[in-house]
């Protein structure tokens, strides 16, 4: 395995994995591990990646341009470092300041939200023939260890903008994400809204038994075949066979009542549910830091039903609402995971496709924009309570410091102790670095 | 047979630069296809028992004892998947397993190899080869469209020499199909020649790219002089291929490589051979060609039969050509001798291969003799294509229903497109590069199996081919046990096996909770080591 960082054998692991329904539990295991993962020096790290799809604006956010004619509606919030300032919808979000550092100097160059997706989500331009893993794949692949939970959870990622962007292309689909969405098919705008009376249930796509399949009738499948199983394999001392039915117990045991826990949120109170914000994203937010706790390297939240930030029209009525979901998750969860003394391992990214043009078109709206715009990485291993690069007074180019996407790339696989220059072997021996650009040194610890 | 190469290649020179026009050439013309080649090559049946000759002294030196024959139904299960990519059919298993004639396994291979499923399957394992892996998710009708050019090629058994030949010498235009070679790999020469070395020679040129290896027989000399035959090949960025109708390629008059960080310009040369000349009438491209598909090029054979027999044995017959010290060496040079003198036919190839006693050994006995020594068979997982066309076997998988997706609606070839069950599932089932005989799925690709739709369709009652069958009223529980295993393995259950099965049928009397009961037991046979395996 790539990543074994405590020595565990693995075959002595796969061998210990609880079988749930079968025999043994594996709740057992998960206090243990945790005991473990404290105490190990080279600590365990996670990634809390935050997609905002559809592109906001940076000038009603992280980049104010307060008295510029290209300002807009929204008034500057003061957050809890002098100085940098945020959007006034953001106030919750502000008093993290000192642990959020704002990069106000991405240039890119695709104004597309399918081609600006793949670039963003995988450092290339949809343009060359190599499939290119989405960098969530890679870094979690990187990260990987030994647990009975997915390694890289994503919940209700817009995968129609650009499928390939959010796949693990080349590196093959064991490193895919395990995709949770709101329960009830397909997300409405109107269900993922924080506004809606009851927090959304959230579920992991395959982990649920078929609706016509009772729990009875799934125990005695897997009765059945554990048995077949055990006939088949005795006397055959293959590897590949072991594999086969190693994975298979794991994913028995992901499915048990004790593992399946993990992604049940009805079982935090409801104060705490609501003050994430009861929509898809808020919901989201509390299960990557249930997910964390358990130990997941790679959480994937996204904001934006399909393209919510695409305010073309009506921008600021718009962003002032997705704000407010944003803020109410993302600061609950910096909360949450500093309370625990998680959030020092706990690096996440603010992105999204492109920014939005400073000027205000005829539609009280704003336009795709990737010459200067912003994202914003937290947590463990960034130097917070600070702003990055500049950009002009009318926010329209890039005066000091620019980044391309690779730099941004390479700075979260730095954070998270992964090196950016680690290669992976395509099918035809290619070798394609984790992320191509420099760490910005400036916002690293 | 020399004759009719030449014949070939003249209508290819004659025609100059028009190679579309060869193509039709090639597809009109039955003298290229390998059919009629009796007469100077030996028969498969005699080739085979050479190789089990060869074989048996490999054995013997090394004092192994090779494992047992195959059982009936273990053979056809291995032969289906291997030349067709599905599980037989549980009719077609009792058939075969009651059939008494001493020859059925010759039978059966040649009714597979000329089963309109051989040329399916052998077109998505080519376009798997072909194309780099996540290649399809991004140019899903363009691969569609390379799948129906090869599948139209093995259906007609289409020389293996010009079959290469046609793809690397192609135009493109409106055939879509093979010049997607040519755009997977950015036409850059560097790329082509890594893939071409690869795949057609077998061996690893690109390592040389950037220097020479004191250890290596390839030089870096090697691996810039085959990536000059790719040097004048351009796609040009007209409308039709910005706005993908099409792709054309065309072969410039001018355009050379140079060494990395030098301006040395490096000329074609033939990876362990000659120097190519630009004085020729023929393009770059269509020298390499014939240098490459010639009889004389042992790398053009040998690699060719090298990987077929990986394909059915899981493992090649040598780990690499370069491999001078091989115990194999013999068992290639004979084998891809014998390809050459029938005439680089395919189908004969395969035959040959599936006749072997070697490849009817059976997979189970002891795991610790080295594998080059082929003295068992070795277990491969499915592919997902294996997969999930072995599920429709089972139960009618199709989906009418289009999805809606970002695709252009006014796109040409709109009919390239695949069942998108079928194309989700395989997308989420694709393993990394790796070890054919290793298990290389995860978790999420478990669940997908034990709790997603596909499964549903294939343990359904409503759905199940096969289920339905069982609602016979004649139909005992035994015999019930009996052909679903007769469906999933291709052998009956012995008796411990039957006896957990018909536990759970006895459990359930009432008329719903029997078909629940049956479907039970289907998913905890498809959802076995043994099924995802071919052994």
């Amino acid at each position: 395995m790539a990543c074994n960082h405590r020595g565990i054998d693995r075959r002595e692991l796969l061998r210990n994995f609880g079988l749930g329904i079968l025999g043994t539990s594996c709740a057992r295991w998960l206090p243990s591990l945790a005991a473990e993962i404290a105490q190990d020096p080279r600590r365990r790290r996670h990634c809390i990646l935050l997609w905002m799809s559809g592109g906001p604006s940076q000038t009603d956010t992280f980049d104010m341009k307060p008295g510029h004619a290209n300002g807009g509606e929204f008034k500057e919030g003061a957050t809890s470092v002098p100085g940098l300032r945020f959007s006034e919808h953001l106030p919750k979000l502000g008093k993290f300041g000192d642990q959020l550092a704002v990069v106000r100097s991405l240039t890119t160059k695709e104004g597309d939200h399918g081609r600006g997706t793949h670039l963003v989500r995988t450092g290339h331009s949809p343009a060359g023939e190599v499939a290119y893993p989405s960098i969530a794949c890679s870094l979690a692949k990187e990260m990987e260890y030994e647990s009975v939970l997915p390694n890289y959870v994503t919940v209700a990622p817009p995968r129609d903008v650009n499928p390939a962007a959010f796949e693990p292309g080349f590196l093959g689909a064991r490193y895919a994400p395990a995709i949770v969405a709101g329960s009830g098919g397909p997300p409405s705008p109107g269900s993922a809204s924080m506004t809606r009376a009851k927090p959304v249930d959230l579920k992991m796509e395959d982990l649920e038994l078929p609706q016509d399949v009772s729990a009875d009738q799934a125990a005695r499948r897997l009765a059945l075949w554990n048995t077949m199983e055990k006939k088949f394999l005795d006397g055959r001392h293959t590897n590949a066979f072991e594999t086969h039915n190693a994975l298979y117990r794991k994913a028995a045991d992901l499915m048990t009542p004790d593992v399946r826990k993990a992604f049940d949120l009805s079982t935090e109170s409801d104060k705490v549910r609501s003050e994430y914000g009861n929509g898809v994203f808020g919901q989201g937010c509390l299960l990557a830091r249930r997910l964390v706790e358990r130990g997941v390297p790679f959480v994937e939240v996204a904001l934006g039903d399909g393209l919510g930030w695409d305010t073309h029209q009506d921008n600021f009525r718009r962003v002032k609402k997705l704000s407010e979901e944003l803020d109410a998750g993302w600061a609950t969860l910096m909360g949450e995971l500093q309370e625990r003394d998680l959030l020092k391992d706990t690096t996440i990214l603010w992105i999204s496709e492109f920014g939005r043009t400073p000027q205000i078109n005829g539609n009280a709206g704003r336009d795709h924009f990737p010459a200067a715009w912003s994202c914003v990485f937290a947590g463990g291993g960034i130097k917070g309570g600070q702003a990055y690069g500049k950009t002009s007074a009318d926010g329209a180019t890039v005066e000091e410091k620019q980044v391309g996407i690779g730099d941004v790339l390479a700075t979260l696989s730095t954070a998270l102790g992964v090196p950016p220059d680690h290669e992976n072997m395509t099918a035809s021996n290619r070798p394609i670095k984790i992320a191509e650009g420099t760490p910005i040194h400036d916002i690293l610890t | 047979m020399q004759l009719k190469r030449a014949y070939f290649w003249s209508l290819v020179a004659a025609l100059g630069l028009a190679p579309f026009s060869i193509a039709i050439a090639a597809d009109d013309s039955t003298e290229k296809t390998g059919a009629s080649s009796e007469s100077t090559a030996r028969s498969s049946e005699q080739m085979a028992a050479r190789v089990d000759e060869l074989m048996g002294q490999l054995w013997a030196a090394d004092k192994i004892e090779p494992a047992a024959q195959s059982a009936d139904g273990e053979f056809m299960r291995r032969v289906y998947l291997d030349l067709n990519g599905v599980i037989p059919r549980v009719g077609d298993v009792r058939a075969f397993l009651a059939d008494n004639n001493p020859n059925k396994r010759a039978e059966l291979i040649d009714r597979l190899l000329n089963s309109p499923r051989y040329s399916t399957h052998m077109a998505t394992t080519w376009r798997n080869r072909i194309l780099p892996l996540g290649v399809d998710a991004q140019r899903g009708p363009q691969a569609v469209a390379l799948q129906k050019w090869l599948r139209a090629r093995f259906a007609k058994n289409l020389r293996y020499d010009n079959l290469v030949g046609e793809m690397l010498l192609t135009l493109g235009g409106d055939e879509l199909g093979p010049a997607l070679y040519y755009q997977a790999n950015d036409v850059s020469p560097e790329k082509l020649a890594t893939n071409t070395a690869e795949l057609f020679l077998g061996v690893h040129l690109h390592c040389a790219q950037c220097h020479d290896h004191p250890t290596a027989s390839w030089t870096q000399r090697d691996f810039w002089g085959l990536a000059a035959f790719f040097a004048r090949v351009r796609a040009p960025e007209d409308r039709n291929n910005m706005m993908r109708m099409s792709y054309r390629l065309i072969d410039a008059d001018q355009g050379d490589v140079m060494l990395p960080n030098s301006t040395k310009v490096v000329s074609p040369k033939y990876p362990g051979g000659d120097e190519a000349t630009d004085e020729s009438d023929h393009t770059r491209r269509l020298q390499l060609a014939l240098w490459l598909t010639s009889p004389d090029n042992q790398f053009f054979s040998r690699a060719a039969v090298n990987w077929a027999w990986s394909q059915l044995f899981g493992h090649g017959i040598v780990e690499s050509l370069d491999d001078q010290e091989s115990v194999n060496n013999q068992l290639l040079s004979e084998l891809a001798d014998y390809f050459v003198k029938s005439n680089f036919d395919l189908r004969n190839l395969w035959r040959t291969l599936a006749l072997t006693r070697a490849y009817q050994l059976s997979s189970s006995g002891d795991s610790t003799k080295p594998p080059e020594h082929f003295s068992r068979m070795i277990a491969r997982p499915l592919s997902p294509e294996q997969l999930f066309d072995s599920f429709a076997i089972l139960a009618p998988l199709d989906d009418a229903a289009p999805r809606s997706d970002y695709s252009d609606p006014n796109a040409p070839n709109t009919r390239l497109a695949e069942s998108p069950l079928r194309t989700d599932f395989i997308r989420r089932m694709r393993p990394p590069p790796g070890d054919p005989a290793e298990y290389r799925e995860g978790t999420l690709q478990a669940l997908l199996l034990m709790n997603g739709k596909t499964m549903s369709d294939v343990t359904a009652s409503g759905r199940s081919s096969v289920l339905g069958a069982l609602e016979a009223p004649f139909m005992s529980d035994n015999d019930c046990v009996q052909s679903l295993f007769l469906a999933a393995f291709a052998r009956q259950p012995n008796d411990d096996e039957a006896k957990s099965c018909l536990a759970v049928l006895a459990d359930a009397k009432a008329p719903g909770e029997r078909s629940k009961a049956l479907g039970d037991i289907l998913w905890a046979l498809v959802n076995s080591t043994e099924f995802a395996f071919n052994q």
